[in-house]
């Protein structure tokens, strides 16, 4: 059995591919597979794998995951978003989005992408985004005459913007792993997340113009009927969560505040804005602004205005259901990264990471060639597995590799590192939305209504995929896209 | 069979007392940040005489606490990624058969392994009565790692109840009035 020990490591990697596609909860089959081939290891040689390595298993749970304050910020991301949305805030600012751009061409994709973008930190994991966004923005969409494929391509590409746009989740996770600052993580994300968002706008637009049939204006009296009722509704729909998101945004840029302490002041803002709008605002006798045709109430249906009292009660259950929904995807995380702890020590202890070294050395493939082949392992990888899974398994294994190249007079040295998690940013966004894998699309068809095929959605998200295509090779040739901003700012 | 969907049943009620417990230090969590933030930028001295050191630590704390006490209910809970791309179409017998042989093998050895070795762990720095390693740091560290522990142990608990109800809906065998399914949220 001895001449089984240096195939160990791809065996593992093979191992694990192949029972992810049991359908069994990954965190658990990452821990299992590492701790089986620490026993199959120890079997065929104690000298190769001794059990009491085993022991080292608490110590990285605690070092790199318990005792890390950078990845206390992730939860209360996750609840701030997730506040945002629950509390109807999300909404009203769609709503508000639509009212504001109705004379715009093509006004009510825009305000989609727009909403996308600001509500970046709601749409940290991909699923949940693509369906918060779907059930929110789809039925009004087709509602108002938007052909199927524009209208489910915008929603995919917007609701998948989050992973780029600060405060990113995965930028905070990125940047933990490979022992980076988050702040500058986020500072660098900011080009190139608006020059996206910029291209998707500037694609919406003119395909208004030139197939208006495709993106059919709203009516001319839609919205508030006087100037008050205007005020009224901007003050009360689309500053509050534009001012949080700017706060958190500006704290982390202008050097004021950890990411941490803006994930705990943002996810506090969340909660007064959910009360404000949950029992404040019905106490005070505001009204909603429920236009016709806006956006659909059922995705979270608050009867309020029965009393401050009862609007109270109803607030606390909303939190409850928040905290909850927060500690199972954030539960849901971090099982992943328990999982892999115990997989990526494995890989390292039976010398895969040396093997992966040394075969790269062999490849021969120069800087470029490695940053290709890293690429195109992610993008591969995307088509299988969201962000999370990719970033906690690909990175350990490569991130030795990856700071070591040298680019040259393309990329400083220092830079490389931030340089590389924008591009594996870009790159994954693109790939869940390629078709026929994509896997924001899957999640897309199955809460769109029947009469929606797949085949509209993969024509619809096409133009956009070239879109991510055309930031990736901008990002690529000129990096100081993502380079310039965190050094102006920073230093 | 109706002792272990039982127990099964008793098991789900621990872990999710446990686990709304952990998404409450969410809230607390939010309210420690907000705290240290506000008394650090305008200078006013914190709370029972704590520094920000402290503050910090304890953020951590709270969310350990957070994600140790949820990992086990969101198994049960059906939250935890699983990759259904091709499991989808695996006829349900198939799938309760793969959640039998992953609870059995996978999670509960997994998370016996980690229980053994964080309980090991827990009880060094216990015995130690070890401190942060930051001076201004807080006492007690074995809580924080005894949550570790507690976690590895709900874990290896969610397995148990999981299989229970996974060999008990290939049998087909009802509890309270109703079939069981692993498979579904919320039973």
């Amino acid at each position: 059995m001895e001449w089984l020990a240096p195939y160990l490591p791809s065996l593992m990697f093979a191992t694990l591919a192949f029972l992810l596609f049991s359908g069994y909860p990954v965190a658990f089959i990452l821990g299992g597979v590492g701790m089986g081939f620490g026993l199959l290891a120890y079997a065929i040689d104690p000298w190769l794998f001794d059990l009491p390595q085993f022991g080292v298993l608490p110590s990285r749970i605690f070092g790199s995951v318990a005792e890390s304050l950078i990845l206390t910020a992730v939860p209360m991301f996750i609840f701030m978003g997730t506040m945002l949305e629950r509390s109807g805030v999300a909404r009203d600012l769609l709503n508000c989005l639509q009212v504001l751009l109705r004379r715009v061409p093509g006004g009510l994709a825009l305000s989609v992408t727009i909403m996308g973008t600001i509500l970046a930190a709601t749409t940290g994991i991909i699923g949940a985004s693509v369906v918060m966004m779907s059930l929110l923005a789809l039925p009004i969409m087709l509602q108002r005459g938007y052909a199927p494929t524009l209208a489910t391509g915008t929603i995919a590409a917007s609701g998948t913007l989050g992973i780029l746009i600060p405060p990113s989740i995965m930028l905070v996770i990125m940047a933990d792993l490979l022992s980076r600052s988050v702040g500058t993580l986020f500072v660098a994300a900011i080009v190139p997340g608006f020059m996206l968002a910029g291209l998707y706008v500037l694609y919406i637009i003119v395909i208004a113009i030139l197939k208006p049939q495709n993106a059919p204006k709203l009516p001319e009296g839609f919205g508030p009927k006087s100037n008050g009722q205007y005020v009224l509704m901007i003050a009360r729909s689309f500053l509050p969560p534009v001012f949080l998101i700017a706060c958190v945004l500006g704290s982390i840029l202008g050097g004021l505040a950890t990411p941490t302490e803006a994930a705990g002041v943002g996810a506090f803002g969340a909660i007064i804005l959910g009360v404000i709008n949950l029992v404040v605002l019905p106490a005070l006798g505001v009204p909603d602004f429920h236009f016709d045709g806006d956006a659909q109430t059922t995705l979270d249906d608050h009867a309020t205005g029965r009393g401050f009292v009862r609007d109270l009660k109803h607030f606390g259950g909303v939190l409850q259901d928040v905290l909850v929904n927060t500690g199972l995807t954030n539960a849901m995380v971090f099982g992943l990264f328990i999982g892999a702890t115990l997989f990526s020590y494995m890989f390292r202890a039976l010398g895969g990471e040396a093997q992966v070294e040394a075969f790269i050395e062999h490849l021969g493939f120069g800087p470029w060639g490695l940053l290709a082949m890293i690429m195109g392992i992610v993008f591969l990888l995307g088509f299988f597995l969201d962000w999370i899974e990719i970033t906690l398994i690909v990175l350990p294994v490569f991130a030795p590799v990856i700071g070591a190249l040298d680019f040259g007079d393309h990329v400083m040295q220092s830079e490389v590192i931030y340089w590389f998690a924008i591009l594996m940013a870009v790159n994954l966004q693109t790939s869940f939305l390629t078709p026929p894998f994509g896997f924001a699309l899957f999640y897309l068809k199955a809460v769109a209504p029947p009469e929606i095929k797949i085949q509209q959605i993969y024509l619809g998200i096409i133009p956009f995929v070239g879109l991510q295509l055309i930031a990736l090779t901008l990002v690529v040739l000129f990096p100081d896209l993502a380079l310039w901003l965190p050094r102006t700012l920073l230093d | 069979m109706q002792g272990f969907l039982a127990f099964s049943h008793g098991i789900d009620r621990i872990l999710g007392f446990l686990g709304k417990l952990g998404a409450w230090c969410g809230l607390f969590l939010v309210c420690v940040v907000c705290v240290d933030v506000v008394t650090r930028y305008f200078g006013v001295p914190k709370p029972f005489g704590w520094n920000s050191t402290q503050f910090q630590e304890f953020e951590y704390w709270m969310h350990t606490f957070l994600f140790s006490l949820m990992i086990g209910w969101a198994y049960t809970r059906q939250t935890h990624v699983r990759i259904d791309l091709i499991s989808d179409y695996f006829p349900r017998k198939v799938k309760l058969i793969i959640e039998i042989i992953g609870c059995a093998f996978f999670l509960f050895g997994f998370a016996a392994l980690g229980a053994w070795y964080t309980g090991k762990y827990a009880w060094t720095s216990f015995i130690a009565d070890e401190t942060s390693k930051s001076v201004l740091g807080l006492p007690n560290v074995w809580i924080l790692k005894s949550v570790l522990f507690l976690m590895f142990v709900l874990m290896c608990f969610a397995a148990v109840s999981q299989f229970i109800k996974s060999v008990a809906a290939l049998k087909g065998t009802m509890f309270r009035g109703a079939l069981v399914d692993p498979l579904k949220e919320n039973n």
